[in-house]
């Protein structure tokens, strides 16, 4: 079937992942592809909005999904039951594929497309997943670990893990292993932080960033990345840290 | 003259295809990606005196048969983006289309007066958006309505003025119409009013309920409407809808139309549809003995 077609979806199970994190596995009543890394879907609530998610796994056609509310969607979605309906469309963006050795950094929701690349990518991944407190964290690592990648945690104050930002621990990691690739996910400030820090460095890092996505198949723009003629749901959501620069700036409310 | 050249309202074009409105088309970053793809002019997605959110998603799903059917509900930037498109496209070589959607003929009159202050080549009229009431389509189907949008603009506008109707039931009455009015082309065809339901959560899928249906199916559609609009006045027509190869090309030019415009193609083969219709069509021009494109526009209409 057709990337951009709506695709009705049954939620199986929703599994509290933390404090602030649900795990939904939705099985699709028509078979979709499969999806790569950091590609994402758009989820749909009937009588609400439809949402990007990012594939957090994927096993025997069923879809896994992250979910933080943040809004009604998102909100209602993480309450959904299992035995009710979502809509899907997607997988939508662009695989993110890297060889070797990866070390992703993530902060909340951002670790969601880190679960389904530790299940392809298993030990050649090192996750740094940095939270507020040890409520947040809740089960993130061992859904990381089930796969083989490894993980180390940052929280802010210290109560589970390294005590300090996952920006502070990605850098002492950087320090004692050179991975083939960094790439990152989380909010805009988080991302900027450590944009800084890695150009310092001179090391090239890839950021998956967020935009309004409307269509999913570049046909509204909504999801431009502004000063760049990229489209989030074409070519995202992973990008060259210099090509967001402006659009990060703007986004943490710098500019 | 280069065989695939032509010409809308004096516009010269390099080539006879350009995007259709709503194919990205709001934003200045957009020109690059299009110009890129081919294009010979950039035609801007419809702007309203106002900036508007558009309607709730989903705003779009894919149908079989390489359809779309789309609730975008005109979302737009307001006319202050003008300037930038036009800035955008002027860079790039090509010619600008500011394409205007309003409720009543003074907001269609600010928009394109704006249009004309920018620098764009010519503007046109989106009388058949079928999806955000009180725009488009009613306007478009009512002829005196569509008398007193396109008569208002024409009295001001110095620049050529395109009026984009959509399929209606006495669509030759209102072709005439608008160009009596003053619109130097028409464009043909938009979406056609539809819906999709999903049939598990027993919902309409669109935010919107209602929505428009472009690409592949409504090619005959826009075939048989420039077709006979050509035919009754021999009029200057940007023909568009479902076209996704040199065939459905060329048959919108043998019914009648001297360029047209890429909508859903360029969502669902990517931008390198431009080029390999424009191969096609060169291709098609040399085995049948066609020196240029005018000897092809209208040439099936008897
Ligand atoms: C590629 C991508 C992948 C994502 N993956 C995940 C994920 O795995 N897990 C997760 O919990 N969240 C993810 N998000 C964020 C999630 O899509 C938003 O939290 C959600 O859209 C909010 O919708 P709402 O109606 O609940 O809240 P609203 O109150 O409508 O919005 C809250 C905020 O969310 C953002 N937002 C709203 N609508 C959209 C939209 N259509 N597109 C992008 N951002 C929007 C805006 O910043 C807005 O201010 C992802 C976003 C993107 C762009
Ligand atoms: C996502 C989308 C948005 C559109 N937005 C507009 C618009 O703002 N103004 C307009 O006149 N037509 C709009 N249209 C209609 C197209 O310009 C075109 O007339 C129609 O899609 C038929 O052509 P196609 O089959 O090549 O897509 C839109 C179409 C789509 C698919
Ligand atoms: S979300 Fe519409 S173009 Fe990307």
């Amino acid at each position: 079937m057709v990337r951009g077609s709506m695709i009705a979806a049954r939620v199986l199970e929703n599994v509290t992942v933390s404090e602030t994190m649900r795990l939904l596995v939705l099985e699709p009543m028509e078979p979709m592809d499969t999806p790569g890394p950091m590609q994402f879907y758009m989820v749909w609530l009937p009588g609400l909005e439809e949402v990007p998610m990012s594939a957090a796994g994927y096993e025997d056609g069923r879809i896994h999904i992250l979910v933080k509310p943040r809004g009604p969607t998102t909100r209602t979605l993480a309450g959904s039951r299992p035995g009710s309906l979502v809509g899907l469309r997607g997988p939508f963006g662009r695989p993110f594929q890297p060889r070797g050795r990866v070390l992703g950094i993530a902060g909340g929701s951002g670790v969601a497309p880190f679960i389904y690349m530790a299940r392809l990518l298993g030990p050649r991944l090192t996750v740094v997943y940095g939270a507020r407190a040890a409520s947040e964290v809740g089960s993130v690592p061992r859904l990381l670990e089930a796969h083989g990648a490894h993980v180390l945690v940052a929280t802010e104050d210290g109560s589970v893990g390294y005590r300090g930002t996952s920006v502070d621990l990605a850098l002492e990691v950087l320090g004692s292993e050179g991975p083939d690739h960094v790439v990152a996910a989380g909010p805009p400030a988080m991302l900027l932080a450590l944009g800084r820090a890695l150009e310092a460095l001179g090391v090239e890092l890839w950021v998956s960033v967020e935009t309004m996505v409307k269509c999913g198949v570049g046909a509204c723009g909504s999801c431009t990345l502004p000063g760049t003629p990229f489209l989030l749901c074409l070519e995202g959501p992973v990008f060259r840290y210099r090509d967001t620069l402006g659009w990060l700036r703007e986004a943490a409310g710098e500019v | 003259m280069p065989p695939l050249e032509t010409t809308v309202t004096g516009i010269k074009l390099r080539n006879p295809l350009m995007n259709a409105s709503g194919i990205l088309g709001s934003r200045p970053e957009h020109v690059k990606r299009l110009v890129q793809a081919g294009i010979s002019a950039f035609v801007s997605k419809s702007i309203t005196p106002e900036p508007r959110e558009g309607h709730p998603t989903p705003i779009i799903v894919e149908l079989p048969g390489e359809a779309l059917l789309n609730s975008v509900g005109l979302a737009n930037p307001g006319p202050a983006a003008i300037p930038g498109l036009v800035d955008a496209a002027r860079r790039a070589g090509i010619p600008v289309i500011i394409s205007v959607a309003g409720t009543q003929p003074r907001d269609f009159l600010y928009v394109a007066e704006a249009a004309e202050k920018a620098g764009a080549s010519a503007v046109e009229l989106n009388l058949s958006c079928p999806h955000a009431e009180g725009y488009g389509l009613e306007i478009g189907m009512d002829p005196s309505a569509v008398r007193r949008v396109v008569g208002e603009v024409s009295s001001v506008l110095s620049i050529p003025i395109w009026a984009k109707l959509g399929v209606v039931d006495r669509l030759i009455h209102v072709a005439g119409t608008a160009l009596d009015a003053g619109a130097g082309a028409l464009v043909l065809i938009n979406t056609l009013r539809a819906m999709a339901i999903d049939v598990y959560t027993r919902r309409p899928v669109l935010g919107h309920g209602v929505g428009g249906l472009s690409g592949r199916p409504i090619h005959p559609v826009a075939v048989r409407a420039v077709y006979e609009v050509y035919r009754e006045y021999g009029a200057e027509i940007v023909g568009v809808g479902g076209v996704f190869d040199w065939k459905t090309a060329a048959e919108l030019i043998l019914a009648g139309a001297r360029a047209i415009q890429l909508g859903t193609s360029l969502v669902l083969r990517g931008e390198r549809v431009v080029a390999e219709i424009l191969e096609g069509l060169e291709r098609y021009m040399s085995e049948t003995g066609a020196r240029g494109l005018a000897e092809l526009v209208g040439a099936a209409v008897r």
